[in-house]
């Protein structure tokens, strides 16, 4: 069990002993200690008290329900990924699960990002801008698609390497990748006002990407319902990469472009970069 | 603490999506909604603009759950999600709320030792518009969360050294001695 110097518990050790997430041996460690301190029963009763005043003051602004439609109208909004709806991928076309299951707290999505992937269809030149642009060398051929589908089961479609690909309402987009050598995978995007939004992760650092010979597609889908241009960026990388690492580069490129997105320069990281442009309908 | 994993309880509900959506949202309202709004309301101080954010938090948590590791820590998911998420808001309004924060700090004194935690708070607050993104969140979860560095720099998903030298800035800057 973590002390500090005066071997007093931490606070984030009682919040997450308060939140349930304890095993069994670090609970009894820390109730041991409780036991025999006063400084520290007084600082979980205070960590306590707090958390009864905010819950008090959440549940009356926003009691669950009203709190349940507030998440579900931004989940409408973009962009938005689907991984809860159950989003599945399928040759020609997009359907939701008719069910899904989840876990709480641990979760993992069954049943979405199932992916068939038409090779032979309308797939486009995928040369990495990162390539072009940083002097980059094909790393095994790493490759980056957004593959484009309807809400229906409509043509699926890749976004263009050059210029900017137009989405229809409701439309909603999966990227997919080759890492090549390369071993963690990321993507944002920035609008046209040098808003950054972390895709993939959100928070954290770059997610381990999936060696194959095969395009992998990240889980669930991105739907952009904004107006204007989008840059949507992979980041393919042989060190993982924070979000926040991210989002100052991209803030970063944004400044150096003028407050252009169109001409968002690549963002000044390590790795190989993949640049899509979308109109967002 | 930070060499054994911990291993959250989990639940797992069946049934349809919406539906479970709805449990799963429900289940994460009760049991971290409180954490999650009060950190908006430390970092927005502002009660309305805190509800907004809570419930983008959560909606940015639903969006990304199914690639939550399930030996991490949920508590410090969700808190590492909602101060992302009010720093990059108050980005947006940086250039005013530096200025203010830069007259507030001119004006108070450096907590001193054995100041009251929520001063250090405090104190931590009023710098935190002087920072990169990055720092601005090391900060806030080591001297406000209480996190060591290493869990610091797993949340944010950096090396320990890279956060030991944002919080050493930090330090320089707040004046405040116990930090790393």
């Amino acid at each position: 069990m973590t002390t500090g110097p005066t071997t007093h518990l931490r606070e984030w050790d009682l919040k997450r002993l308060a939140a349930g997430e304890l095993d069994s041996a670090q609970e009894a460690a820390l109730r041991a200690h409780l036991e025999g301190c006063e400084a520290c029963r007084a600082t979980e009763r205070t960590l306590a008290q707090s958390e009864a005043d905010a819950r008090r003051e959440l549940e009356a602004a926003l009691p669950f329900e009203q709190f349940a439609q507030g998440v579900e109208r931004l989940l409408k909004t973009a962009p938005r990924r689907r991984a809860l709806l159950g989003g599945r991928w399928v040759q020609g076309g997009w359907a939701l699960a008719a069910c899904v299951t989840v876990a709480v707290v641990a979760p993992r999505l069954v049943g979405g990002g199932l992916l068939r992937h038409d090779h032979g269809g309308s797939g486009r030149s995928d040369a990495p801008l990162g390539e072009r642009h940083l002097g980059n060398r094909l790393k095994g051929g790493a490759q980056v698609e957004l593959r484009i589908a309807g809400a229906g089961d409509g043509p699926q479609r890749v976004a263009v390497e050059r210029g900017a690909e137009p989405l229809g309402p409701g439309e909603r987009v999966r990227i997919g990748y080759r890492a090549g050598t390369h071993r963690y995978v990321a993507a944002i995007s920035v609008d046209a006002q040098g808003e950054v939004s972390a895709l993939y992760p959100e928070a954290g650092s770059s997610l381990p990407a999936t060696p194959s010979a095969q395009l992998t597609y990240l889980p669930g889908s991105l739907e952009f319902t904004g107006r204007g241009s989008k840059k949507v960026i992979v980041v393919l990388s042989d060190a993982p990469l924070a979000v926040t690492q991210l989002t100052q580069a991209a803030q970063a490129a944004f400044r150096q472009a003028g407050g252009d997105v169109s001409r968002l320069p690549p963002l000044a990281l390590p790795g190989e970069q993949f640049q899509r442009t979308l109109l967002e309908p | 603490m930070a060499e054994a994993a911990p291993k959250p309880h989990l639940v797992v509900i069946a049934g349809s999506a919406s539906g479970s959506r709805r449990d799963v949202l429900r289940e994460l309202y009760q049991r971290f909604g409180p954490t999650v709004y009060g950190r908006c309301l430390y970092l927005l101080k502002d009660r309305h603009r805190a509800e907004d954010a809570t419930q983008e938090v959560f909606a940015k948590a639903l969006t990304s759950w199914d690639r939550f590791q399930g030996d991490a820590s949920p508590l410090t998911w969700l808190v590492t999600i909602a101060t992302h998420h009010c720093l990059n808001e108050l980005r947006g309004e940086r250039a005013a709320w530096r200025k203010g924060f830069t007259a507030q700090v001119e004006l108070t004194s450096v907590p001193k030792d054995g100041a009251k935690e929520h001063e250090v708070r405090d104190w931590v607050r009023k710098l935190l518009g002087r920072f990169d993104l990055e720092t601005q969140a090391a900060a806030v979860h080591h001297h406000v969360d209480g996190m060591t560095l290493e869990e610091v720099a797993q949340a944010l998903g950096r090396s320990v050294p890279t956060i030991r030298k944002r919080l050493a800035a930090f330090a320089r800057v707040a004046g405040l001695e116990s930090f790393p």
